[in-house]
C-alpha cells in the first residue's frame, strides 16, 4: 500500500483501518507521524460537531411521547364497546402480579434511567453514612449491608414502576452506583454497556442487586452481591 | 408489542439515543428549537411504528432514517424563511457552545458543504456509523461514501490550514 492510499483510508474512515493499511501504518513513520497530526484535526472536528445537548432534553423527549401518545380514552367508541363486550364475555379478569413479574423487563433500563435521572444528586453526597444511618434505611427492605463501609448515600427510590434502595458506594477510590431492587429481578444476570454507563444486574434470593458506574471506571464483579448482602 | 414492553423499549431508544438524534438534527436544522421540534416528531413516529423494529441492533439507522424523512418535509415547510437567513447566524443559534474563532470557521465551513458531503459525516461523527452502515442509509457506494467523507475533512481541514498543499488522492 503507498502512503497516499493509506491517508485517504485513514481520512475518510479513521475507525476503520485494518488489514494491509494496518501493516503499512506498523512500518511506516511517514504515516505516523500522519496519523498523530490527523487524529488531532478529528478531535477537533468532533468536538465541534458534537454540539452540547439542553439540559433535560432526553426526559423531554420521553415525556413528550408519554403524555400524547394515543391512550384508552382517545380510542374509538366502537373499539371500547368491543373491548367492554369481550371483557364481559371472558368474565372475572384478574391480573396475576407474578406473571408480570416473569416477563422479560428490560430491567437495565430502569436502572440506567434512573440514573440518569438521579445521579448527579446522588454523586454530590459527600459525607459517608454512619452505620446506624444505613441500618435504619436498609432494614426497610428486610437486608443487612455486610461489610459495607464508604457509602455516601442511600435513600428509597422509584424503578420502573417498583422502588429500590439506592447507594453510592465508594470502590477503589471511585464512586459506583448500587441498588437493591426488592421487587424486580432478572432470570439471569445481565450485563450491559451503553448511553456511557456499564454494570450489572443480578437475581438474589429476594430480587436483585445492581451494581453500575461510568464506563470508564473499574466496578466490582458480581460475587460482590453475595458479600455485601444479608437477608434479615 | 404489549403497552407496557413497547414503552420500556420506547424509552431505552431515547435514552441511548437522544443526544445523537438531536445532534444530527441540530446540523440539518441549524435551529435549536426546530431541533428539538424535530427530535419530538421523529420519536412520536417511532413510538407509532415501533412494533415494526424487527431488529433491536438496528435502532439507530431506523432512528436516523425517520429523523431525515421528518426534515425533509420540515425543510420543505420551512425553506423560505431559512433562505434568508445569515449562514454564521443559522449554524451557530442557539447553540451555546464552542464559540472560539476556530470553532466557528469550522462550523460554518460544515454549513457551507454541499449536502452530499456534510451528510456522511454527520453520520459518521455524530452516529457513529460505518462506511458500510452510510452507504445504506445514503444509498451509495461505500467507495462513494469513503470519497465524500475524505472531501469533506479536506475541506474541514483547509478552513484551519489554509496554506497546506492537497493530501493524498
Amino acid at each position: 500500500m503507498k502512503c497516499e492510499d493509506f491517508e485517504f483510508e485513514y481520512i475518510a474512515a479513521p475507525g476503520e483501518i485494518a488489514g494491509d493499511a494496518c501493516e503499512h501504518l506498523q512500518g511506516c513513520a511517514t504515516c505516523q507521524a500522519f496519523v498523530e497530526q490527523e487524529s488531532k484535526f478529528q478531535e477537533r472536528m468532533i468536538s465541534v460537531i458534537n454540539s452540547k445537548v439542553p439540559d433535560g432534553f432526553r426526559h423531554s423527549v420521553r415525556a413528550h411521547v408519554l403524555n400524547n401518545r394515543p391512550s384508552f380514552w382517545t380510542l374509538p367508541k366502537a373499539s371500547m364497546a368491543m373491548a367492554a363486550s369481550l371483557l364481559m364475555a371472558v368474565g372475572v379478569v384478574t391480573i396475576n402480579q407474578e406473571q408480570l413479574g416473569e416477563q422479560n423487563f428490560p430491567i437495565d433500563r430502569l436502572v440506567v434511567e434512573h440514573l440518569e435521572h438521579d445521579g448527579a444528586r446522588s454523586m454530590k453526597a459527600s459525607h459517608q453514612l454512619s452505620g446506624q444511618q444505613l441500618a435504619r434505611i436498609s432494614e426497610q427492605f428486610g437486608v443487612k449491608l455486610a461489610s459495607f463501609g464508604n457509602i455516601n448515600f442511600a435513600e428509597k427510590c422509584p424503578i420502573g414502576d417498583s422502588y429500590g434502595l439506592h447507594m453510592t458506594y465508594k470502590y477503589n477510590g471511585q464512586l459506583v452506583t448500587v441498588i437493591y431492587m426488592p421487587e424486580l429481578s432478572p432470570k439471569e444476570l445481565v450485563q450491559f454497556n451503553y448511553a456511557g454507563l456499564k454494570g450489572w444486574i443480578k437475581p438474589m434470593k429476594k430480587g436483585s442487586f445492581a451494581v453500575l458506574g461510568d464506563k470508564n471506571l473499574e466496578i466490582p464483579g458480581a460475587e460482590f452481591a453475595e458479600e455485601t448482602i444479608e437477608w434479615l | 408489542m404489549q403497552e407496557k414492553q413497547k414503552q420500556l423499549e420506547y424509552e431505552r431508544l431515547v435514552l441511548v439515543y437522544s443526544d445523537e438524534l438531536f445532534r444530527y438534527a441540530l446540523w440539518r436544522c441549524r435551529d435549536k428549537s426546530m431541533a428539538e421540534d424535530l427530535v419530538q416528531e421523529t420519536c412520536m413516529r417511532a413510538w407509532k411504528s415501533l412494533d415494526k423494529l424487527r431488529d433491536v441492533s438496528s435502532s439507530k439507522a431506523w432512528l436516523m432514517t425517520i429523523l431525515r424523512n421528518e426534515h425533509a418535509r420540515l425543510y420543505a415547510r420551512y425553506r423560505p424563511d431559512m433562505v434568508d437567513m445569515e449562514l454564521d447566524t443559522v449554524s451557530l443559534k442557539d447553540t451555546d457552545n464552542d464559540t472560539s474563532p476556530e470553532a466557528f470557521a469550522l462550523k460554518q465551513a460544515l454549513a457551507e458543504l454541499a449536502e452530499k458531503y456534510r451528510e456522511p459525516l454527520l453520520l459518521q461523527v455524530i452516529g457513529g456509523f460505518s462506511c458500510d452502515e452510510i452507504a445504506s442509509i445514503c444509498n451509495i457506494s461505500k467507495s462513494a461514501t469513503m470519497t465524500r467523507l475524505f472531501r469533506a475533512k479536506q475541506k474541514l481541514r483547509d478552513v484551519l490550514r489554509p496554506d497546506e498543499g492537497q493530501v493524498g488522492v
